[in-house]
Protein backbone atom coordinates (compact mmCIF):
# COMPACT_ATOMS: atom_id res chain seq x y z
CA UNK A 1 0.00 0.00 0.00
CA UNK A 2 2.56 2.57 1.06
CA UNK A 3 4.87 1.49 -1.72
CA UNK A 4 2.21 2.14 -4.34
CA UNK A 5 1.51 5.51 -2.83
CA UNK A 6 5.14 6.45 -3.31
CA UNK A 7 4.96 5.25 -6.90
CA UNK A 8 1.87 7.32 -7.51
CA UNK A 9 3.42 10.42 -6.02
CA UNK A 10 6.48 10.07 -8.20
CA UNK A 11 4.42 9.72 -11.34
CA UNK A 12 3.53 13.01 -12.99
CA UNK A 13 -0.24 13.44 -12.96
CA UNK A 14 -1.99 14.64 -15.05
CA UNK A 15 0.17 13.76 -18.09
CA UNK A 16 1.58 16.82 -19.76
CA UNK A 17 4.01 17.87 -22.46
CA UNK A 18 6.84 17.50 -19.94
CA UNK A 19 6.41 13.72 -20.18
CA UNK A 20 7.65 13.88 -23.75
CA UNK A 21 11.08 15.06 -22.63
CA UNK A 22 12.82 12.21 -20.83
CA UNK A 23 16.11 13.08 -19.13
CA UNK A 24 19.14 12.94 -21.44
CA UNK A 25 20.96 9.63 -21.58
CA UNK A 26 24.50 10.99 -21.46
CA UNK A 27 25.19 14.69 -21.52
CA UNK A 28 22.94 17.22 -23.23
CA UNK A 29 23.60 15.94 -26.76
CA UNK A 30 22.66 12.27 -26.38
CA UNK A 31 18.94 11.96 -25.86
CA UNK A 32 16.69 8.91 -25.76
CA UNK A 33 15.28 9.88 -29.14
CA UNK A 34 18.64 10.21 -30.79
CA UNK A 35 19.64 6.78 -29.51
CA UNK A 36 16.34 5.31 -30.70
CA UNK A 37 16.74 6.73 -34.20
CA UNK A 38 20.27 5.33 -34.45
CA UNK A 39 19.02 1.97 -33.20
CA UNK A 40 16.25 2.00 -35.79
CA UNK A 41 18.72 2.80 -38.58
CA UNK A 42 21.08 0.06 -37.41
CA UNK A 43 18.28 -2.51 -37.14
CA UNK A 44 17.01 -1.74 -40.63
CA UNK A 45 20.52 -1.88 -42.11
CA UNK A 46 21.25 -5.21 -40.45
CA UNK A 47 17.85 -6.62 -41.37
CA UNK A 48 17.98 -5.78 -45.06
CA UNK A 49 21.69 -6.58 -45.47
CA UNK A 50 21.47 -10.01 -43.83
CA UNK A 51 18.21 -10.79 -45.59
CA UNK A 52 19.77 -10.19 -48.96
CA UNK A 53 23.35 -11.30 -48.38
CA UNK A 54 22.91 -14.65 -50.09
CA UNK A 55 19.73 -14.30 -52.17
CA UNK A 56 18.25 -17.58 -53.28
CA UNK A 57 15.54 -18.26 -55.82
CA UNK A 58 13.41 -19.95 -53.17
CA UNK A 59 13.68 -17.42 -50.38
CA UNK A 60 14.42 -18.32 -46.81
CA UNK A 61 12.38 -16.90 -43.97
CA UNK A 62 14.35 -13.66 -43.54
CA UNK A 63 14.60 -13.06 -47.26
CA UNK A 64 10.88 -13.72 -47.60
CA UNK A 65 10.12 -11.07 -44.96
CA UNK A 66 12.31 -8.47 -46.60
CA UNK A 67 10.93 -9.27 -50.02
CA UNK A 68 7.33 -9.07 -48.89
CA UNK A 69 7.89 -5.63 -47.35
CA UNK A 70 9.55 -4.44 -50.53
CA UNK A 71 6.91 -6.13 -52.67
CA UNK A 72 4.08 -4.57 -50.71
CA UNK A 73 5.45 -1.07 -51.23
CA UNK A 74 6.58 -1.61 -54.83
CA UNK A 75 3.37 -3.19 -56.07
CA UNK A 76 0.83 -1.83 -53.63
CA UNK A 77 2.07 1.74 -53.43
CA UNK A 78 4.61 2.73 -56.06
CA UNK A 79 3.12 0.93 -59.07
CA UNK A 80 -0.43 1.50 -57.91
CA UNK A 81 0.03 5.27 -57.56
CA UNK A 82 2.54 6.09 -60.28
CA UNK A 83 2.42 3.25 -62.78
CA UNK A 84 5.58 1.69 -64.19
CA UNK A 85 7.45 5.01 -63.90
CA UNK A 86 7.14 4.77 -60.14
CA UNK A 87 9.17 1.60 -59.73
CA UNK A 88 12.36 3.61 -59.41
CA UNK A 89 10.99 5.30 -56.30
CA UNK A 90 10.16 1.97 -54.67
CA UNK A 91 13.47 1.69 -52.73
CA UNK A 92 13.01 5.17 -51.24
CA UNK A 93 9.40 4.47 -50.32
CA UNK A 94 10.31 1.11 -48.78
CA UNK A 95 13.01 2.66 -46.62
CA UNK A 96 10.63 5.43 -45.60
CA UNK A 97 7.91 2.93 -44.73
CA UNK A 98 10.13 0.61 -42.70
CA UNK A 99 11.78 3.49 -40.86
CA UNK A 100 8.49 5.14 -39.91
CA UNK A 101 6.94 1.80 -38.99
CA UNK A 102 9.85 0.83 -36.77
CA UNK A 103 10.07 4.20 -35.02
CA UNK A 104 6.28 4.24 -34.57
CA UNK A 105 6.35 0.78 -33.03
CA UNK A 106 8.93 1.99 -30.50
CA UNK A 107 5.96 3.71 -28.86
CA UNK A 108 4.64 0.40 -27.55
CA UNK A 109 7.89 -1.53 -27.07
CA UNK A 110 8.42 -2.03 -23.32
CA UNK A 111 11.45 -0.09 -22.12
CA UNK A 112 11.38 2.44 -24.95
CA UNK A 113 7.68 3.31 -24.81
CA UNK A 114 7.82 6.54 -26.73
CA UNK A 115 8.04 7.07 -30.43
CA UNK A 116 10.57 9.57 -31.79
CA UNK A 117 7.78 10.64 -34.14
CA UNK A 118 5.88 12.10 -31.19
CA UNK A 119 8.35 14.98 -31.42
CA UNK A 120 7.45 17.23 -34.34
CA UNK A 121 11.11 17.51 -35.40
CA UNK A 122 11.31 13.96 -36.77
CA UNK A 123 8.12 14.06 -38.90
CA UNK A 124 9.20 17.48 -40.19
CA UNK A 125 12.47 16.06 -41.48
CA UNK A 126 10.74 13.03 -43.02
CA UNK A 127 8.14 15.22 -44.69
CA UNK A 128 10.84 17.64 -45.88
CA UNK A 129 12.68 14.81 -47.63
CA UNK A 130 9.51 13.79 -49.48
CA UNK A 131 8.71 17.45 -50.21
CA UNK A 132 12.11 18.21 -51.71
CA UNK A 133 12.00 14.94 -53.64
CA UNK A 134 8.66 15.56 -55.31
CA UNK A 135 9.51 19.17 -56.06
CA UNK A 136 12.82 18.11 -57.60
CA UNK A 137 11.17 15.34 -59.63
CA UNK A 138 8.52 17.73 -60.92
CA UNK A 139 11.02 20.45 -61.81
CA UNK A 140 13.35 17.99 -63.50
CA UNK A 141 10.52 16.47 -65.52
CA UNK A 142 8.71 19.62 -66.63
CA UNK A 143 11.16 22.46 -66.02
CA UNK A 144 10.62 25.09 -63.33
CA UNK A 145 8.26 27.35 -65.28
CA UNK A 146 6.01 24.61 -66.59
CA UNK A 147 5.90 22.88 -63.23
CA UNK A 148 4.83 26.06 -61.44
CA UNK A 149 2.31 26.82 -64.17
CA UNK A 150 0.85 23.33 -63.96
CA UNK A 151 0.45 23.39 -60.22
CA UNK A 152 -0.61 27.00 -59.75
CA UNK A 153 -2.70 28.01 -62.74
CA UNK A 154 -6.12 26.58 -63.41
CA UNK A 155 -6.73 26.47 -67.16
CA UNK A 156 -9.83 27.98 -68.67
CA UNK A 157 -10.34 30.82 -66.20
CA UNK A 158 -10.78 34.54 -67.04
CA UNK A 159 -7.45 36.19 -66.26
CA UNK A 160 -8.48 38.55 -63.41
CA UNK A 161 -9.48 35.50 -61.38
CA UNK A 162 -5.87 34.38 -61.27
CA UNK A 163 -5.03 37.10 -58.73
CA UNK A 164 -7.53 35.43 -56.42
CA UNK A 165 -6.77 31.81 -57.23
CA UNK A 166 -2.98 31.62 -57.49
CA UNK A 167 -2.32 32.35 -53.77
CA UNK A 168 -4.90 29.73 -52.81
CA UNK A 169 -3.37 27.12 -55.09
CA UNK A 170 0.08 28.01 -53.81
CA UNK A 171 -0.95 27.55 -50.20
CA UNK A 172 -2.74 24.31 -51.01
CA UNK A 173 -0.01 22.72 -53.12
CA UNK A 174 3.18 24.00 -51.57
CA UNK A 175 2.31 24.71 -47.94
CA UNK A 176 -0.65 22.54 -46.94
CA UNK A 177 0.76 19.32 -48.32
CA UNK A 178 4.06 19.04 -46.42
CA UNK A 179 2.53 20.55 -43.29
CA UNK A 180 -0.34 18.06 -43.16
CA UNK A 181 2.05 15.23 -44.02
CA UNK A 182 4.24 16.03 -41.00
CA UNK A 183 1.46 17.05 -38.63
CA UNK A 184 -0.66 13.95 -39.29
CA UNK A 185 2.13 11.59 -38.25
CA UNK A 186 3.18 13.76 -35.32
CA UNK A 187 -0.34 14.24 -33.99
CA UNK A 188 -1.17 10.54 -34.15
CA UNK A 189 1.98 9.53 -32.30
CA UNK A 190 1.65 12.36 -29.76
CA UNK A 191 -1.97 11.54 -29.01
CA UNK A 192 -1.23 7.83 -28.85
CA UNK A 193 1.50 8.32 -26.27
CA UNK A 194 -0.74 10.62 -24.26
CA UNK A 195 -3.58 8.06 -24.30
CA UNK A 196 -1.29 5.31 -23.04
CA UNK A 197 0.03 7.65 -20.33
CA UNK A 198 -3.48 8.55 -19.20
CA UNK A 199 -4.53 4.94 -18.78
CA UNK A 200 -1.38 3.51 -17.21
CA UNK A 201 -0.46 6.41 -14.94
CA UNK A 202 -4.12 6.94 -14.15
CA UNK A 203 -4.38 3.29 -13.18
CA UNK A 204 -1.53 3.67 -10.69
CA UNK A 205 -3.04 6.85 -9.29
CA UNK A 206 -6.37 5.07 -8.81
CA UNK A 207 -4.61 2.11 -7.21
CA UNK A 208 -3.03 4.43 -4.67
CA UNK A 209 -6.40 5.83 -3.62
CA UNK A 210 -7.74 5.27 -0.11
CA UNK A 211 -11.19 4.46 -1.44
CA UNK A 212 -11.62 0.73 -2.02
CA UNK A 213 -14.04 1.19 -4.91
CA UNK A 214 -11.63 3.43 -6.84
CA UNK A 215 -8.82 1.02 -6.08
CA UNK A 216 -10.74 -1.90 -7.58
CA UNK A 217 -11.83 0.04 -10.63
CA UNK A 218 -8.20 0.71 -11.54
CA UNK A 219 -8.34 -2.76 -13.11
CA UNK A 220 -10.47 -1.31 -15.91
CA UNK A 221 -7.85 1.39 -16.52
CA UNK A 222 -5.11 -1.22 -16.89
CA UNK A 223 -7.31 -3.34 -19.18
CA UNK A 224 -7.97 -0.33 -21.35
CA UNK A 225 -4.25 0.44 -21.38
CA UNK A 226 -3.55 -3.03 -22.79
CA UNK A 227 -6.33 -2.63 -25.34
CA UNK A 228 -5.01 0.79 -26.33
CA UNK A 229 -1.52 -0.64 -26.79
CA UNK A 230 -2.88 -2.96 -29.48
CA UNK A 231 -4.80 -0.06 -30.96
CA UNK A 232 -1.56 1.94 -31.06
CA UNK A 233 0.11 -0.89 -32.98
CA UNK A 234 -2.65 -0.59 -35.55
CA UNK A 235 -2.24 3.20 -35.69
CA UNK A 236 1.54 2.82 -36.09
CA UNK A 237 1.15 0.57 -39.14
CA UNK A 238 -1.63 2.68 -40.60
CA UNK A 239 0.21 5.98 -40.22
CA UNK A 240 3.39 4.61 -41.76
CA UNK A 241 1.34 3.34 -44.69
CA UNK A 242 -0.59 6.59 -45.07
CA UNK A 243 2.61 8.63 -45.02
CA UNK A 244 4.12 6.51 -47.78
CA UNK A 245 0.93 6.45 -49.89
CA UNK A 246 0.62 10.22 -49.71
CA UNK A 247 4.30 10.69 -50.58
CA UNK A 248 3.84 8.42 -53.59
CA UNK A 249 0.72 10.29 -54.57
CA UNK A 250 2.43 13.67 -54.44
CA UNK A 251 5.23 12.18 -56.53
CA UNK A 252 2.66 10.97 -59.03
CA UNK A 253 1.24 14.49 -59.43
CA UNK A 254 4.79 15.68 -60.16
CA UNK A 255 5.23 12.92 -62.72
CA UNK A 256 1.84 13.34 -64.40
CA UNK A 257 1.82 14.04 -68.11
CA UNK A 258 0.21 17.06 -69.67
CA UNK A 259 -3.44 16.46 -70.37
CA UNK B 1 -27.45 -4.81 -60.23
CA UNK B 2 -24.56 -3.25 -61.98
CA UNK B 3 -21.27 -3.33 -60.14
CA UNK B 4 -20.14 0.14 -61.06
CA UNK B 5 -22.69 2.20 -59.19
CA UNK B 6 -20.25 4.81 -58.08
CA UNK B 7 -18.02 5.61 -61.02
CA UNK B 8 -15.05 7.69 -60.04
CA UNK B 9 -15.04 11.05 -61.76
CA UNK B 10 -12.50 10.83 -64.55
CA UNK B 11 -9.02 12.38 -64.31
CA UNK B 12 -9.57 14.60 -61.33
CA UNK B 13 -7.88 12.38 -58.80
CA UNK B 14 -6.44 14.53 -56.07
CA UNK B 15 -3.84 13.16 -53.69
CA UNK B 16 -5.59 14.04 -50.47
CA UNK B 17 -8.92 12.60 -51.49
CA UNK B 18 -11.85 14.86 -52.27
CA UNK B 19 -12.84 15.73 -48.71
CA UNK B 20 -9.27 16.55 -47.70
CA UNK B 21 -8.79 18.69 -50.77
CA UNK B 22 -12.02 20.61 -50.11
CA UNK B 23 -11.01 21.40 -46.55
CA UNK B 24 -7.47 22.24 -47.66
CA UNK B 25 -8.64 24.66 -50.33
CA UNK B 26 -11.06 26.32 -47.93
CA UNK B 27 -8.44 26.73 -45.23
CA UNK B 28 -5.94 28.03 -47.78
CA UNK B 29 -8.48 30.42 -49.25
CA UNK B 30 -10.07 31.78 -46.10
CA UNK B 31 -6.90 31.69 -43.99
CA UNK B 32 -4.57 33.00 -46.67
CA UNK B 33 -6.79 35.77 -47.95
CA UNK B 34 -7.94 36.60 -44.44
CA UNK B 35 -4.31 37.08 -43.48
CA UNK B 36 -3.66 39.23 -46.56
CA UNK B 37 -6.73 41.29 -45.70
CA UNK B 38 -5.55 41.69 -42.12
CA UNK B 39 -2.14 42.86 -43.35
CA UNK B 40 -3.75 45.32 -45.77
CA UNK B 41 -6.01 46.62 -43.01
CA UNK B 42 -3.04 47.25 -40.73
CA UNK B 43 -1.00 48.76 -43.52
CA UNK B 44 -3.64 51.15 -44.85
CA UNK B 45 -4.91 52.06 -41.39
CA UNK B 46 -8.49 51.03 -42.10
CA UNK B 47 -10.92 50.57 -39.21
CA UNK B 48 -10.34 47.16 -37.72
CA UNK B 49 -12.37 44.27 -39.05
CA UNK B 50 -13.01 45.52 -42.59
CA UNK B 51 -9.89 44.08 -44.22
CA UNK B 52 -10.05 40.67 -42.62
CA UNK B 53 -13.75 40.20 -43.34
CA UNK B 54 -13.30 41.27 -46.98
CA UNK B 55 -10.31 38.97 -47.31
CA UNK B 56 -12.16 36.02 -45.84
CA UNK B 57 -15.16 36.55 -48.12
CA UNK B 58 -12.93 36.83 -51.19
CA UNK B 59 -10.94 33.80 -50.13
CA UNK B 60 -14.08 31.75 -49.54
CA UNK B 61 -15.43 32.72 -52.94
CA UNK B 62 -12.15 31.86 -54.64
CA UNK B 63 -11.87 28.56 -52.81
CA UNK B 64 -15.44 27.58 -53.71
CA UNK B 65 -14.80 28.48 -57.35
CA UNK B 66 -11.61 26.41 -57.35
CA UNK B 67 -13.33 23.47 -55.65
CA UNK B 68 -16.13 23.43 -58.21
CA UNK B 69 -13.68 23.70 -61.11
CA UNK B 70 -11.16 21.17 -59.86
CA UNK B 71 -13.29 18.65 -57.98
CA UNK B 72 -16.90 19.25 -58.87
CA UNK B 73 -17.14 18.40 -62.54
CA UNK C 1 -21.09 43.77 -7.55
CA UNK C 2 -19.26 40.69 -6.43
CA UNK C 3 -17.91 38.27 -9.00
CA UNK C 4 -19.51 34.86 -8.63
CA UNK C 5 -17.75 32.95 -11.39
CA UNK C 6 -15.00 33.76 -13.80
CA UNK C 7 -13.67 32.25 -16.99
CA UNK C 8 -9.93 32.27 -17.49
CA UNK C 9 -7.89 31.71 -20.62
CA UNK C 10 -9.02 32.55 -24.10
CA UNK C 11 -12.75 33.08 -24.53
CA UNK C 12 -12.22 32.83 -28.30
CA UNK C 13 -11.80 29.10 -27.93
CA UNK C 14 -15.20 28.76 -26.30
CA UNK C 15 -16.69 30.97 -28.97
CA UNK C 16 -15.26 28.84 -31.72
CA UNK C 17 -16.46 25.71 -30.01
CA UNK C 18 -19.99 27.12 -29.97
CA UNK C 19 -19.70 28.33 -33.55
CA UNK C 20 -18.62 24.88 -34.74
CA UNK C 21 -21.87 23.27 -33.55
CA UNK C 22 -23.92 24.64 -36.42
CA UNK C 23 -21.59 23.64 -39.27
CA UNK C 24 -21.11 20.27 -37.57
CA UNK C 25 -24.82 19.58 -37.79
CA UNK C 26 -24.88 21.01 -41.30
CA UNK C 27 -22.12 18.73 -42.58
CA UNK C 28 -23.88 15.79 -41.01
CA UNK C 29 -27.13 16.71 -42.76
CA UNK C 30 -25.40 17.11 -46.13
CA UNK C 31 -23.73 13.72 -45.96
CA UNK C 32 -26.79 12.01 -44.48
CA UNK C 33 -28.93 13.25 -47.35
CA UNK C 34 -26.33 12.16 -49.90
CA UNK C 35 -26.11 8.68 -48.46
CA UNK C 36 -29.86 8.38 -48.25
CA UNK C 37 -30.48 9.61 -51.77
CA UNK C 38 -27.85 7.36 -53.30
CA UNK C 39 -29.17 4.40 -51.34
CA UNK C 40 -32.66 5.05 -52.66
CA UNK C 41 -31.54 5.77 -56.19
CA UNK C 42 -28.00 4.51 -56.84
CA UNK C 43 -27.89 5.86 -60.41
CA UNK C 44 -28.06 9.42 -59.10
CA UNK C 45 -24.90 9.07 -56.96
CA UNK C 46 -22.53 10.44 -59.60
CA UNK C 47 -24.84 13.33 -60.42
CA UNK C 48 -25.38 14.24 -56.77
CA UNK C 49 -21.68 14.18 -55.99
CA UNK C 50 -21.22 17.67 -57.43
CA UNK C 51 -23.87 19.09 -55.15
CA UNK C 52 -22.49 17.07 -52.25
CA UNK C 53 -19.11 18.74 -52.67
CA UNK C 54 -20.63 22.20 -53.12
CA UNK C 55 -22.89 21.86 -50.11
CA UNK C 56 -20.12 20.46 -47.95
CA UNK C 57 -17.77 23.27 -49.01
CA UNK C 58 -20.36 25.98 -48.31
CA UNK C 59 -21.12 24.63 -44.84
CA UNK C 60 -17.49 23.99 -44.00
CA UNK C 61 -16.58 27.55 -45.05
CA UNK C 62 -18.73 28.88 -42.19
CA UNK C 63 -16.84 26.77 -39.68
CA UNK C 64 -13.54 28.03 -41.06
CA UNK C 65 -14.69 31.66 -40.81
CA UNK C 66 -15.12 30.95 -37.13
CA UNK C 67 -11.68 29.35 -36.94
CA UNK C 68 -9.95 32.33 -38.57
CA UNK C 69 -11.83 34.85 -36.44
CA UNK C 70 -11.03 32.90 -33.28
CA UNK C 71 -7.37 33.45 -34.03
CA UNK C 72 -7.69 36.98 -35.39
CA UNK C 73 -9.95 38.76 -32.93
CA UNK C 74 -8.26 40.04 -29.82
CA UNK C 75 -10.45 40.64 -26.84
Amino acid sequence: MSEELVVAQDLPWPPSVEDFFPPPVAGPWVTKFGVMVWVAVALLLVFFLTAYRKPTLVPGRLQWMAESVYGLIRDGVARDQMGEAGIRFAPYLTVLFSFILLTNLFGIVPGLQISPNSHIAFPIVLAAISYVLYLAVGIRKHGLGTYLKRSLILPGVPWPMHFLLVPIEFLQNFVNRPVTLAVRLFANMFAGHLILLVFTVGGFVMLASDNLFIKVSSVSAFLLAILMAFFEALVAILQAYVFVVLSANYLSTSLAEEH
Amino acid sequence: MADNLHPDPPDNRVPEGTAGAVVGYLIAGIGGWGFLGWVAERWLGLPSGIGIVTGMMMGAAGALYLIMKRLGA
Amino acid sequence: MSVLAEIGGSVNTIGYGLAAIGPGIGVALVFASYIQSSARQPESAGFNRTWLILGFALVEALALFGLVLAFAVQA
